[in-house]
Formats: structure tokens, sequence, C-alpha cells
């Protein structure tokens, strides 16, 4: 059973270890992001292009789509599709089965991790293993991910050489980050050596060429897609782009959103499996579409901008509730403000619909947001259906808001309220509860300010007069 | 399975399309640069990216390489057979001490696999293009010069000419160096070493792929 979000968020905020690996990572990456744009122009401009190209693109989703299938089959990748995660598993065991496969390898993968693909192949004894650096010490650790781009980003250097030492046996000087890097770099070639199969995500897929585009840093997805004898993509319908010529700014921003890179390491491109007389690379490659509640979102016209996402992770690196509580707290695959956006559109509100409330719509997410999705007019647009969506009966935040909007409208409520306030403020209320028992509530001032300023206007007045 | 594509597109189908045009085919402003500048500015950012990088006439590539075998101690070397000077670059390898071998990649990866993986120390390539803006080799892998060449082993030497440097990534997706809707199986942009910062936004090198990128500019 999973823990509830309000029991999570506390466990995470007492967390003081949890909380300076947060805090130190997001202000790393927040100055990494900042130094690469640091012409705004140039990053206003860029960013603009950039959400027109995905705007553009979701639009035209049937037809990009038709066009990707049609390219890759031309080019000898075989198209599947999948409606949920269930189906997507599937397809894929199918494929692994097929070739007797025992030991999968895998490259970083978000639409992995939302199908849950690795608990699946393990239960049907298929040895699935993570290769990118982030992600291998996560799974070590039997966690998930708890940031989009930097997956081990909530444990630090001396708990993942504890972790080594526990796990694997092995240990390393304190402190030397080479030392593991090279014990994973180890252990991990001698997976790629002897996969059946590699398994990757896909940044863009390129529909008029019928190409799979990957960006990466350290090689491991370059790896799982050219040592294993088949390679298995796996992507949500969303990440279709019309052509190569959008490529280059989407990359930019991408990079430069998520590590303040202005390009990564690795850029790999691929558009079919080994062909007559190649001397390596897989022989077969097969691209497996997910929907997963994508075309519902596609629909409706108030939150279809969900879709424009690049997954570059700069929302939860400025989201000031992410950077306290951490990834985990949130308990779902996508955390921070996307996630709080896309987890109750495809899982619905009864299961992921908490998430909406850890937001204080400071906006800094769609500030930063590279593909200018407008992410606190989704979480307010979401709240709304939410809300309208739960039972008819009045939560105490309804009813709070309800009070609230009266006052508010009827000027002279408002100054009784303010003067009982005033009146009453030796009372000590304690609320709310979460932010008292560590703070002094504020007391209310003897007089408003309103009335305030009617008394120093009148006494200006009087001395005028004299 | 052609059930799900059904359902999918039944979906998307049934959404209003607005019929917004999102303008995105206006350029963005860029500074163009004329060749000297642009070498200038490779050469920058590959460093800047923890590559080595040589300008070398065309006449000492071989001397370069044996200069390189011995001051590093690379013992086996891997060449391909795109790179024009291949055949007298190994024998002067060769003959620079008994204790280096070189390997053609010539036969497919299951039988090299072996070598591959726990032999080779360093692999020469030939490069298509560099992308001067942000450092970037554009390789593409084909049968004379396979994908793994650039990957496995821990060492990558790349073989760039001076007049294939381009100014922007922009430049290169519109106007490609492959035959339209012809693309070759792979296409590779590299940058730096292979690197991660997965542990404590340390960046550490040699993560996956080569731990060294050494780049040659030929003129
Ligand atoms: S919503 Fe925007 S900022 Fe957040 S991950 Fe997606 S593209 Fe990046």
């Amino acid at each position: 059973m999973k823990t509830k979000f309000s029991k999570r968020i506390e466990l995470a905020l007492a967390d003081s270890q949890l909380r300076m690996n947060f805090r130190g990572a997001m202000d790393f990456l927040r100055n990494k992001r900042q130094l690469a744009f640091n012409d705004v122009e140039e990053w206003q401009a860029l960013r603009k292009k950039g959400a027109a190209i995905r705007q553009d693109a979701i639009q035209r989703l049937p037809e990009l789509l038709t066009q990707l299938e049609h390219q890759c089959q031309q080019n000898g990748i075989q198209v599947h599709w999948a409606e949920d995660g269930n189906e997507a598993n599937k397809i894929i065991l199918n494929i692994a089965q097929q070739h007797n496969a025992k030991q999968v390898i895998k490259g970083k993968s978000m639409a992995t991790e939302e199908i849950e693909l690795n608990d699946f192949l393990e239960k049907h004894e298929i040895d699935c293993i993570e290769s990118d650096m982030g992600e291998y010490i996560v799974q070590l650790d039997n966690e998930k991910p708890s940031h989009i781009i930097m997956p081990a980003i909530h444990k630090n250097t001396a708990q993942i050489t504890d972790l080594f030492e526990k796990k694997l046996g092995i240990s390393t000087p304190s402190g030397d980050v080479d030392a593991l890097i090279g014990v994973g770099r180890r252990i991990l070639r001698e997976r790629f050596e002897h996969a059946d199969i590699g398994i990757s995500g896909v940044n863009f897929a390129i529909a008029d060429t019928g190409t799979l585009c990957l960006v990466e840093n350290e090689g491991n997805g370059r790896l799982s897609t050219t040592a294993p004898p088949v390679h298995i993509a796996l992507m949500g319908i969303e990440k279709v782009i019309p052509n190569i010529q959008v490529l280059p700014t989407l990359q930019r921003l991408l990079t430069r959103s998520a590590t303040g890179q202005h390009i990564t390491s690795y850029l790999n491109l691929i558009s079919s499996p080994r062909k007559k007389g190649e001397l390596d690379g897989p022989k077969e490659v097969h691209l497996v579409l997910l929907d997963n509640g994508r075309a519902n979102i596609s629909q409706d016209e108030k939150l279809q901008s969900t879709l424009a996402c690049i997954r570059c992770g700069a929302c939860m690196n400025h989201c000031p509730v992410y950077t306290r509580i951490g990834g985990h707290a949130y308990g779902s695959t996508y955390p921070g403000p996307i996630g709080q956006v896309v987890m109750p559109q495809i899982k619905g509100f009864k299961q992921e619909g908490e998430l909406l409330d850890a937001c204080s719509l400071n906006g800094a997410c769609g500030e930063a947001c590279p593909v200018e999705i407008d992410l606190p007019e989704l979480i307010r647009t979401l709240r709304h259906r939410k809300q309208e969506s739960s039972s008819t009966c009045w939560s105490k935040e309804v009813f709070i808001w309800f009070v609230w909007t009266k006052i508010h409208l009827h000027p002279w409520l408002y100054r009784q309220a303010t003067l009982l306030m005033a009146v009453f403020r030796t009372l000590n209320l304690n609320y709310p509860k979460g932010w008292t028992r560590t703070r002094t509530m504020p007391k209310a001032a003897k007089m408003s300010l309103h009335r305030q300023v009617r008394e120093r206007s009148k006494t200006k007045k009087k001395k005028e007069n004299e | 399975m052609s059930e799900a594509r059904k359902a999918i597109f039944a979906r998307l189908n049934q959404r209003k399309i607005s019929t917004k045009k999102h303008d995105f085919q206006a350029p963005l402003a860029t500074k163009h640069l004329n060749k000297t500048e642009a070498k200038k500015l490779l050469i920058e950012k590959l460093q800047e990216n923890r590559a080595e990088v040589y300008s070398i006439p065309s006449t000492s590539l071989t001397d370069t390489l044996t200069t390189i075998a011995t001051e590093k101690g690379y013992k086996t070397w891997l060449f391909g057979k795109n790179l024009s000077g291949a055949k007298t670059a190994s024998k002067a390898l060769e003959s620079v001490s008994n204790e280096i071998s070189v390997i053609q990649y010539d036969s497919d990866y299951e039988t090299l696999r072996e070598v591959l993986f726990h032999q080779v120390d360093v692999s020469v390539t030939s490069v298509k293009a560099a992308i001067a803006e942000t450092g970037t080799l554009l390789l593409i892998p084909d049968k004379n010069e396979p994908r793994m060449m650039s990957l496995i082993p821990p060492v990558h030497i790349a073989i760039l000419k001076q007049s294939d440097i381009v100014t922007s990534f922009q430049q290169v997706a519109d106007n490609p160096p492959w035959q339209g809707k012809n693309m070759p199986t792979n296409i590779l942009f590299i940058s730096s070493p292979s690197k991660t910062a997965d542990i404590q936004q340390t960046i550490a090198y040699g993560a996956h792929g080569p731990k060294e990128l050494i780049v040659l500019i030929v003129n």
C-alpha cells in the first residue's frame, strides 16, 4: 500500500540529508541552466520556436504518426501500437520470448518506468538491468528514480559508496566518484556484451524519415541500441516531430534546460536495423508506440499542451515544493510540476488527484519550461476539474474559500471581519496545524491597514486646517 | 494488435482540431563564422568538453599517430576502411614496436566482439563534418566504419578534414550530407568523451563509452 501523500511529504521534510541532497542538486542544475541561457533575447526566440514546433506536432498527431509508422516500416523497423502499459508490456514480452531472451539491458527511459516494465519482465523470468548510471544505482537499492533526468539525485556520494559495498561487495575509497563509475562501467559492460535484447526510450521520432533520436551523455543508450541483436524502443505517441530541420531547436532547448549543456556527448539517430553488408547493430529494431491516456489528453483543448513536454526536468528543478520534498514523496512516475499535470490525467483524480494540492501557484515552473507550457494554468484547470468531479459535499477548502469570497465581496462584512480579527487578536488559534506546529502564528494588528490609513489622513487634515 | 492502432486513431481523430497555424519556419538569428573563426570555436568547444585536439598538416598524419602511440602507450589499434592513409599509418604503427598491433574491423560484430570489448585500446575513425557552435563531430558509420568503433574502445581518435567544419547544427539539418529520405542506419553527433554526472553532480569521464576523445584536424 502506498502511504498517503501528506505522510510522505512529512517524512521527506524530516529527512535533513535528503533535503540537503536536493537543495544542492537543484541549485547546481538551476545555475547551469542560467549560464546556458544567459542571452535572454535568444532564449525567448528559441523558446517561441520550440513551443510552436511542439504545438504544431500535437495538432497534427494523426498525420505525423501515420507518416512515422509508414517510414519506419519502409526502413525495416517493426512498429507496434499499445493502448496502455499492460499492452506495451505484453508486446515487449512477446518479442523477448520469440528470441528466448533472458537478459535485457535498458537505456534510460521514463516511458518504461511509466509502464513498470522491469517488474513485469521480472515476473516472467527475464532479467532487466538498467544501464544509465543513475538508474543502475536506483535499481540496486530497489528504488524508483526521484528525478526524470538525474534519477539518483536524492543520494550523495557517501550513500552510493555504502550501497555498492553492501549490494555488490565492492568497496571504493570514500568520496571517489571515478572509482564508483568505474565499478558501474565494469559490471554493465559485461552485460552489454551478453544481453539478448536492448530496450531504450526515444527523445524525438522524426516522421518523414522514420528516425529515432536519443539524447545522452554516458553512451549506455548507444550501447543498448547497438550491441544486443534486438533493439526495442518504447515511445509515447506525443514524441513525434515532423522532420530533422526542427531537431536542432528542440535539442538545444532540451539539453540546456535539463543540464545546462549546449549539447550532450551523444546525439544518436537510428533509422533502421543492420542493413545487408553492415557489420554491427541490431538485426531487428522494434518501435512500440504507447498511448496510455495521451490521445485522451489531446482531445481536451485546455489540457492538450501537456503533450508538448520534452521531459527536460526544468520545471521540477525550479519548483519550490519539489526542491523541498524531493521526487519520491510524489510517489508517481513523473514528479514535480509536469508529474502533477500528467499523472492525474493518465491515472485519474481518484488515484493521483492529491498531487495537485502540492503547488503554491508561484509560477516558476511555467517560466522555466522551454516549450512554454503554462503549467500553473494546467494545474488550476485540473484543480477545477477535480473539484467538479468530486462529490457535491463541501470540502474544508471549498468552505473556507466560500466564506473568503463572501467577505471580500461585501465591504461591510469585510470591515466587520477585520474588526473581529483585531479584537480577538490575542486568541491563540493555532491554525493551520501543519504550519503552527513548528512556527508561531502571526498576530493580527490592533488596527486594520484601512483604518490606519483613514486615521492618519484624518490627523493630517486636522493639522492642515490648524 | 492493429486493434490498438484503430482505437488510438479513433480517439485522435475525434479531436476538434484548431486551425491555428503555428509558425516556426523563420530561422533564428545566427552568427556566421568564416573558416578561421569556425575552426577556432570548434577547438575551443571541444577542449571545453575534455577532448584533446591537434591541428596538423595532412602529410604528418602517420607521424602524429605514431607519436601518440609511443607517448600514450596504446598497444592494440582498430582501423576501419574509410580512412585514406590508414594502410600507411597501420604499417608505421606496427613498426614502432612489436608490442603494437593493428586490427581491421572487417568481420561482423559477433565474430569480433571479444576482441572489441577486451583487447582494443584505441580506434581511429573518419569524421563526416564538425559543428563549431557546439564542438560536435558528425559521424556516419557504415560497413567500412561500423558503429561500435566510436563506442567500445576506451580511446577514440577522430580524424576531421578542416574543410568539413560548419557553423551550426541547423546548417547540417538543412543541408544534410545524406540523400534526402535515404537515411543511413545510424548518424552520430559526438561532442565529448562519454561522461556522467549521476553521482552527486560530479562529472566522471568514461561512463560507458570512450574515456578519451582525440580529434586530429587535418588541413
Ligand atoms: S513541462 Fe516543460 S519544463 Fe517540465 S519537463 Fe516538460 S518541457 Fe521540461
